[in-house]
């Protein structure tokens, strides 16, 4: 006869059993010889701000890393292309806050433990079917000592009511606009400019405050790969980073100066998107 | 009561004037911290190959046992490939720039825009990476690009002072140095998507007489590994 207590014990594991198994369709765990693997999370999610991503997920080995938007000195970005039933639009790739690995020698931008892609997608108007097919091409650089690339076709049946999804506490965080506070301008010409932002200390409830550039066709940042380090003067915290722009190398369209402002160090601590438009365009903050 | 109190509020003060010490040098250990990148950083800068710029000079020995000497190419287009056998993007594996057919398809084209340019890979990897002396990294560089079927040069700068001197971060890296010596083209072979081969426009470019479009596009692959 089965006591209470081994009762208990075998309720318990079957529900962790439930709340383990739900959350993810078939995430693989990464073996020696794939450090890092990919699938496809089982939603659709809608951020608080009503936009809905299909989110790619790859779980990383232990002293592996994935790379950022802008890997930095070295590496490459993953790439993800999606594809979904007619009518549905596909939007960009949102990459999470990164990490600042390497060294000032070879400064890279990346993840370790995991790391999940947020796609933006836009459903038809009218009436949806209960599930739809999707299919992600996926590649990417993997690396430790050594690099290693890797790439997947992965499909999932995703039902088409999306969900709000909560992250866990210790989730890094995604980048969201630029606080009203914070000032960030593009000052002087093309050949030779600044990018300026400025804010009071006290918008920042984390420090230090740092700009990582993303690599944007056209654009060079001439003090390096950063991070570029915000200071306290007084009440204000500055940064001034040197760039130009040169028109014939923006070979993806005209250029942007795009990057984040992290705050803190931790990954769950904010991020703040800068999009701005180069000396001698119409400034549009995004 | 008093004297509680005055124990207070003498914490109080003492606690402050602390935490204002250590804000102080929290400030003052930020503003180092920023001084010493951006030194590293000046440094790095200082050291690297620059479009409109001279070339860097150097003499390498290739894996044949040849000199090679930058000034002796005065005159013809020269491109400059840095290149690592075990890495995936360089010459590791059928995705690689070599194993993909990129590269050979690459020096072939570039052979016949300009029969007079040059193309050299440099191998800046250290003694020891992998467990391989930097002759073996020669010879098995060597190999692969002969297994492409477009035999190139590879130059051994196992100390990485070549590579650390044109600012070579990863394999594959490319600079194109034009036929007076300046820097005409730094950056990736060709664009993510293949379609475009910024090495063939260039050296074409450079041929007709016309600006070098783009001069400089985003490296990617391994970081390339240099000795200390």
């Amino acid at each position: 006869m089965i006591g209470p207590r081994t009762l208990l014990t075998i309720v318990y594991l079957a529900a962790l059993a439930l709340v383990v198994g739900s959350g993810v369709h078939q995430s693989p765990s990464p073996k020696a010889n794939e450090p890092a693997t990919a699938s496809i999370v089982a939603n659709i999610e809608r951020a608080p701000d009503g936009v809905q991503y299909v989110v790619v997920r790859f779980a990383i080995e232990p002293q592996w890393h994935l790379y950022w938007t802008n890997p930095g000195d070295s590496g490459a970005a993953p790439t993800v292309n999606l594809s979904l039933p007619h009518g549905w639009t596909v939007g960009e790739v949102v990459f999470p806050r990164p990490q600042i690995l390497g060294t000032a020698e070879n400064r890279e931008y990346g993840y370790e433990r995991s790391l999940d892609l947020r796609i933006q997608v836009l459903p038809p108007i009218g009436a949806l079917p209960v599930s739809i097919p999707v299919t992600a091409k996926v590649a990417w650089m993997v690396c430790k000592t050594i690099c290693l690339l890797g790439k997947a076709t992965l499909t999932a049946q995703l039902p088409t009511e999306p969900i709000v999804q909560s992250p866990p506490a210790n989730s890094r965080v995604y980048p969201s606009k630029l606080l009203p506070s914070i000032q960030a301008s593009c000052q002087g010409t093309p050949q030779s400019a600044t990018l300026v932002i400025s804010a009071p200390a006290k918008s920042f409830l984390s420090h230090p405050v740092r700009f990582v550039p993303d690599a944007v066709a056209g654009v060079e940042f001439l003090d390096g790969s950063g991070p570029f380090l915000a200071v306290q003067s007084g009440e204000q915290m500055n940064l001034r980073i040197a760039f130009a722009v040169e028109s014939k190398n923006a070979v993806d369209g005209p250029p942007r100066i795009r990057g984040l402002l992290l705050t803190g160090e931790r990954e769950t601590d904010p991020a703040y998107r800068i999009d701005l438009a180069p000396p001698g365009v119409p400034a549009t903050v995004r | 009561m008093r004297l509680t109190h005055s124990l207070l509020a003498a914490t109080i003060v003492a606690g402050s004037a602390f935490l204002f010490a250590a804000a102080r040098n929290d400030d003052a250990k930020a503003g180092q911290d920023q001084a010493k990148a951006k030194h590293e950083t000046d440094k790095a800068k200082h050291e690297s190959a620059k479009v409109g710029k001279a070339a860097p000079e150097f003499t390498l020995t290739g894996a044949d046992g040849k000199t090679y000497n930058l000034a002796d190419y005065k005159g013809n287009v020269v491109v400059l490939e840095w290149f690592c056998s075990s890495c995936p993007d360089s010459g590791a594996g059928s995705d690689s720039y070599w194993g993909n057919g990129n590269a050979a398809t690459t020096v072939a084209a570039v052979k016949a825009a300009d029969p007079m340019a040059i193309y050299l890979m440099i191998n800046s990897t250290k003694d020891g990476y992998q467990g391989k002396t930097s002759a073996d990294e020669g010879a098995i560089s060597a190999a692969i690009t002969s297994k492409a079927g477009q035999s190139v040069p590879v130059l051994i700068d196992a100390d990485g002072k070549v590579g650390k001197a044109y600012g070579a971060k990863t394999t594959p890296h490319v600079f194109i140095v034009d036929g007076t010596g300046n820097v005409a083209y730094i950056g990736a072979p060709m664009s993510a998507d293949g379609k475009t081969n910024y090495i063939v426009n260039a050296v074409t470019a450079l041929k007709a007489g016309k600006p070098v479009e783009p001069s400089s596009t985003k490296n990617k692959g391994c970081s390339v590994k240099y000795a200390k």
